[in-house]
């Protein structure tokens, strides 16, 4: 059963490679055709990614986010999930490409992750709430994952404008009106699912730790990256701020969180994984 | 038979030439049918539009089609044939395909890639079916290059971006803003070019436009186009925080707005894009105010760059589409030699029909008792037979068609099945069918073109 997982894992991996370098091929030289031929190859792999993650929940009796392999699956699946959906809908140029780098990039890094490895966290401290609790924080990760995206857009736009390039590629990127409102629309989401996400954290350690994580790193960089991307809200919200600053802004957030994503876990008392 | 284009255009003709050679609307319908009534003529579609005019005709000699329809535009315009012959342009059977095609898909044009030109040949093609003056081969012919001319516009991006200064400023504003819904423009200064671009952003959403001048009375005549404010040019600082797309292009020798002056302006505005376009030579606004966050500026010369850029992508999509159009001239060819078997396909049915029919007849003769339904069986199966022999011939006659040494393996077809007599009367019939049409009223006209027997469309 383990070994017919790993050739799905591998040929999702080559699929996805095909189709990223297609993206790249359209991106380069305005291909629609490559365009086209890698939308159905991203589509195949979402099958073959919701094939995988499904057959690893009847394998296993939880929700599979509770290894560090399955958690960064879960965030590669939610990123090619939501391009799949905003291109049917929007039909942004180079969107999709730009967001499933990353998801690509998860992917890969997680061939270097032990998919077996046991659950750290042991089955009497495993709950309902743990799960929600992961899965929300991964859905505001894939919703501010986009934010950034449009944001980086936006920052290249925002160039391209002001060095007067025009070019194929300033031609095909939407308005830096639609980037920004894009941008502020998944941090709407990605905030307020982050907030209930450590508040069911909070409360699950609460009854099942006790007190003392309040002084855990993790939980303490989290609060601050909630706290980054409401400044983001508020001024854009209450003082009506716009622009490449504030965009800016929203960057440095989220690399603030991949950088608590990826390192915090090792200094983490409880959020270990590996 | 063969297609053949006479026109003029503005590649050919200057105005003063072309605007002699212009069709009247309302004698359109009399001009196609005096052309539609010329010896020689089969099928005819008359396209004028101001910048060409444009005979498309299937005739069954190209000398003669030449001669007639020369001298159907002498007589209509009055004009000597020698006074204007030097600036017609001749297209024949494949290179008049072609020329279509590139019509339609706007590579013929002034500006590459317009659209225009679509909509006015095919309201050109829909009166003339309406008159009745195009048969077989134009109806397949127009509706081709209709179908083509929409596909380059759908698979390449030819008539994507604006090849126009004052485009180009609504194309930029629509990459900073989206939608230009909301938005307020500054004109300041009330020149001719400036007045040009805020219509265009105004038909492209832009509510409100005010005014900025030297003298107000030229500010409100300028803002009352739009039902805009108007203002004298000392009032500038307080309106600039309003808007959201500035034109300058006033005659100052100095700089109209400076970067000091803007500085505040973006930090009441909360850091909204602004976007400033400067079409005033020497320029109105200090260059060192596109180095501000969110303002980008743009001048002339950035703005004709642009259009530049723009021009050359559609040469670069021009070339995709002369390349669809080589392969639809081959699919069109391959149609119309298709078409030229069919009086033969239709004449070998005929015939063997006749034998069946023939034989069945004198079963019928011989066989008295039979009841009607072992007739009707007896009918069935012989015809049941006929297809069936029938069918790989057909099948083969349609493949020879397209050989290069079609003529001598027609003939050889023609033969073997002994067509001749055959093919013969049906010429004959169709000749007097085709005169009766020409001598019959307009309204009667029916598809005009007839395929002669044997004949094979666009000899060269």
């Amino acid at each position: 059963m383990l070994i017919s997982q790993g050739w799905l894992y591998h040929i999702i991996i080559y699929l996805y490679t095909l189709s990223i370098l297609f993206y790249f091929a359209d991106f380069l030289n305005s291909n629609r055709q490559a365009n086209r031929v890698a939308f159905w190859l991203l589509a195949v792999v979402w099958g073959l990614q919701s094939v995988f993650f499904i057959h690893r929940m009847t394998i296993h009796p939880y929700f599979p986010v509770m290894t560090l392999f399955e958690s960064l699956f879960f965030y590669s699946w939610i990123l090619v999930t939501l391009s799949l959906i905003i291109n049917y809908f929007f039909k942004i140029d180079f969107f999709v490409f730009f967001t499933n780098i990353i998801g690509f990039t998860l992917l890969s890094l997680n061939l270097f992750v032990d998919p077996d490895a046991p659950v750290q966290v042991t089955e009497m401290l495993t709950s309902n709430l743990l799960v929600i609790h992961i899965t929300m924080a991964f859905l505001s990760y894939g919703a501010f994952s986009l934010s950034f995206i449009f944001s980086v857009m936006y920052l290249i736009q925002d160039k391209l404008l002001k060095e007067k390039k025009w070019n194929h590629k300033l031609r095909r990127l939407p308005s830096l009106e639609q980037l920004d409102r894009y941008a502020y629309r998944f941090n709407i989401i990605g905030v307020p699912v982050l907030l209930l996400s450590l508040i069911l954290g909070l409360i699950w350690a609460w009854l099942k730790i006790g007190g003392w994580f309040l002084v855990d790193i993790k939980v303490l960089m989290s609060v601050l990256v909630l706290m980054m991307f409401s400044v983001y809200l508020y001024q854009r919200v209450v003082t009506g701020k716009r622009g490449r600053g504030l965009v800016l802004w929203n960057v440095g957030a989220f690399l603030f969180m991949i950088v608590n994503f990826l390192l915090s876990d090792s200094v983490s008392s409880f959020h270990r994984w590996f | 038979m063969h297609i053949l284009t006479i026109g003029i255009n503005h590649k050919t003709a200057p105005v003063e030439i072309r605007e002699r050679f212009a069709f009247q609307e309302e004698r359109m319908a009399e001009a196609l049918q005096t052309l539609y009534q010329t010896k020689s003529i089969l099928e005819c579609i008359i396209v004028s539009t101001c910048n060409r005019m444009e005979i498309h005709a299937v005739v069954d000699q190209l000398h003669t089609g030449r001669h007639f329809i020369k001298g159907f535009l002498a007589n209509w315009f009055g004009i000597e044939r020698e006074q204007f012959e030097d600036y017609l342009y001749v297209h024949e059977n494949d290179d008049a395909v072609r020329h279509l095609f590139r019509v339609v898909c706007g590579l013929d044009s002034m500006v590459l890639g317009e659209t225009q030109i679509l909509g006015q040949v095919r309201d050109a093609f829909l009166f003339a079916q309406e008159q009745g003056t195009t048969g077989t081969i134009f109806n397949m012919f127009f509706k081709q290059a209709i179908t083509l001319a929409k596909r380059a516009r759908t698979e390449t991006r030819i008539g994507d971006n604006a090849v126009s200064v004052s485009y180009a400023a609504v194309e930029l504003a629509r990459k900073i803003f989206g939608s230009l819904k909301g938005k307020k423009v500054l004109l300041v200064g009330a020149g001719k070019m400036s007045e040009l671009t805020a219509t265009h952003l105004h038909a492209d959403g832009v509510e409100q436009v005010t005014v900025v001048n030297r003298t107000y009375e030229r500010a409100r005549q300028l803002a009352d186009k739009f039902s805009g404010e108007a203002y004298g040019i000392e009032h500038l600082t307080d309106v600039v925080q309003e808007a959201d797309i500035i034109i300058s292009s006033t005659g100052s020798k100095e700089y109209v707005i400076r970067r000091d002056q803007l500085e505040p302006v973006m930090k009441a505005r909360r850091n909204r894009p602004l976007f400033v376009i400067d079409i005033a030579v020497p320029r109105d606004l200090d260059p060192s105010i596109n180095e501000l966050e969110n303002v980008y500026l743009y001048d002339i010369d950035d703005l004709e760059g642009i259009v530049d850029a723009n021009l050359q992508e559609r040469a670069q999509e021009a070339q995709k589409i002369e390349f669809m159009i080589g392969e639809e001239i081959v699919a069109f060819q391959s149609w119309l030699k298709t078409l030229g078997v069919i009086p033969l396909i239709t004449s070998l049915r005929e015939k063997v029909l006749d034998v069946q029919g023939e034989a069945v007849r004198k079963i019928e003769n011989k066989l008295p008792e039979l009841t009607e339904q072992e007739k009707r069986i007896i009918r069935k199966y012989t015809k049941s037979m006929i297809n069936q022999l029938l069918h790989d011939p057909i099948v083969a006659v349609k493949e020879l068609a397209n050989e290069s040494d079609r003529e001598e393996k027609l003939a050889l077809f023609v033969r073997i099945f002994a067509l001749e007599q055959l093919l013969l009367e049906k010429e004959e019939e169709l000749q007097k069918q085709q005169e009766q049409i020409k001598e019959s009223s307009p309204e009667h006209h029916q598809a005009a073109t007839v395929i002669h027997p044997f004949e094979i469309p666009l000899r060269s």
